[in-house]
């Protein structure tokens, strides 16, 4: 049996504080890490360092809400992974020895930002559907299959993939249009 | 309930057409399909693996985020805990040194300052890259570089609690110099210190000094002679804390354990 004293003082040495911002951290990794990574990854063609700049982009957002308050967020984080990037590349350019085997895949251009804001903000809006309509959607728009190979590959009748497809759509909509990126 | 299927081009040709026919007469359903028309640039500006993506970001990120505020939560309850007992941490006060290796005083001081947007500017990846792996607070805290290495003992403080311009004091005695930027925080203050022209292995304490003769610790620390070659003096930077609002504060005195007053710097 452990002490229970003991126990109750470490309980006490969680402070509200911290716990607030664990929740804090987790509620900006779930928001944004997905497409902060991809867009990252995208970058540098590097998952290890694609980790690292999502997780130093999001210490910056947690370490300092108050910037946060009253920007968007998702651009605020976009142009400090940019930056992170570009400045990393920077450094490895002024090192010559390390430059050989990992070369930044595309130097992202300053007008290029706000397009890829966008672009992620779809991904994240196909994301966040609900999984069966987001099924549908993979399999008829980004695999091209047909009504009926979908509801083969899927295991559901013709007419659920209609209908499906149909809500799937207008739940995108709505998803697209909270995030000011309707069509 | 095709429409969606038909904007997708999922239909067969026969249904594709019979749609087709039904919205030439139904302008209800040619409303809609307009409406929906326009998703489907925005899907073609993602992949499908764009999507996997998001839907799975990097768990291992979370755990090091999680743990890399549980750590600066320890460093922030190590520095209160300084305050506390001071005199009797040297060796968690080594943890938290940041010694220099020539005197560049002002270094603390200037780090200090950076709004938060300077610092957006500043760190690279590599910075992070030391933080995860690194064990304890003393590698959290150690800089070992650049000046994007100094800032992580200034900026454990929030931006809001600098209610004061960050002005250091100063004070000389026999070839030492200390300075001093105190920050109001809470109902004390914090100081970002830096000492120059003390030999290395001395150990320092800190008090605050009241204008009624209280003392207040705020902090010790010790100069560690490992880090620095022999027969050089160092420039030492750390922060301290004390329940002293910095308003009663008239000097604060940097003494070695025996009592030996080293430097004074006084309050304005």
């Amino acid at each position: 049996m452990p002490e229970p004293e003991r126990a109750a003082v470490r309980l006490e040495d969680v402070s509200p504080a911290g716990t607030a911002d664990e929740q804090l951290i987790r509620s900006l990794f779930d928001e944004h890490a997905g497409s902060l990574y991809g867009y990252v990854l995208r970058l540098t063609g590097d998952p290890g360092k694609a980790e690292d700049v999502v997780q130093e982009t999001l210490l910056r957002a947690w370490k300092h809400p108050d910037v946060l308050a009253d920007r968007p967020i998702r651009a605020w984080l976009f142009t400090v992974a940019r930056n992170l990037v570009v400045d990393h590349h920077r450094a490895r350019k002024s090192r010559p020895q390390e430059t050989t085997d990992e070369a930044l895949a595309v130097l992202p251009a300053e007008d290029e930002l706000e397009r890829a804001v966008e672009s992620w903000g779809v991904a994240d809006a196909i994301a966040a559907l609900r999984p069966e309509h987001r099924a549908v959607l993979l399999e008829t728009y980004y695999r091209g299959r047909s009504v009926k190979e979908t509801a083969e590959v899927l295991g559901i009748p013709p007419g659920t993939v209609k209908s499906r497809t149909y809500y799937a759509l207008r739940a995108l909509k709505l998803a697209l249009e909270e995030r000011g990126l309707a069509p | 309930m095709s429409l969606g299927a038909h904007m997708l081009g999922a239909l067969e040709a026969d249904e594709a057409a019979r749609v087709e026919t039904h919205m030439e007469t139904c302008p209800e359903c040619r409303a809609e399909f307009e409406e929906l028309r326009g998703l489907t640039a925005l899907l073609s500006r993602v992949s499908e693996e764009d999507i996997e993506q998001v839907a799975s970001p990097p768990t291992a990120v979370l755990d090091r985020l999680i743990a890399a505020s549980a750590r600066r939560r320890r460093v922030n309850r190590l520095l209160m805990g300084l305050a506390a007992t001071v005199g009797a941490v040297v060796v968690g006060g080594a943890a938290l040194m940041a010694v220099q290796d020539s005197g560049e005083p002002q270094r603390t001081t200037a780090a200090n300052a950076p709004s938060v947007s300077t610092e957006v500017d500043q760190a690279g990846p590599q910075a992070l890259k030391n933080a995860p792996g690194s064990s304890g607070s003393g590698g959290a805290l150690a800089p070992s570089g650049g000046p994007s290495e100094a800032p992580p003992v200034a900026s454990e403080q929030r931006a809001d609690t600098l209610v004061a311009p960050a002005v250091p004091l100063t004070g000389r005695k026999a070839g030492v110099e200390a300075r001093i930027t105190p920050v109001q925080s809470g109902g004390g203050t914090s100081l970002n210190i830096s000492i120059s022209g003390v030999s290395q292995g001395t150990s320092c304490r800190v008090f605050a000094v009241a204008a009624d003769g209280t003392e207040s610790g705020a902090g010790s620390w010790t100069i560690d002679p490992a880090d620095y070659p022999r027969g050089r003096t160092a420039s030492a930077s750390f922060v301290g804390h004390t329940d002293l609002s910095i308003d009663r504060i008239i000097r604060f005195d940097f003494r070695t354990p025996a009592g030996r007053l080293l430097v004074s710097v006084p309050n304005r």
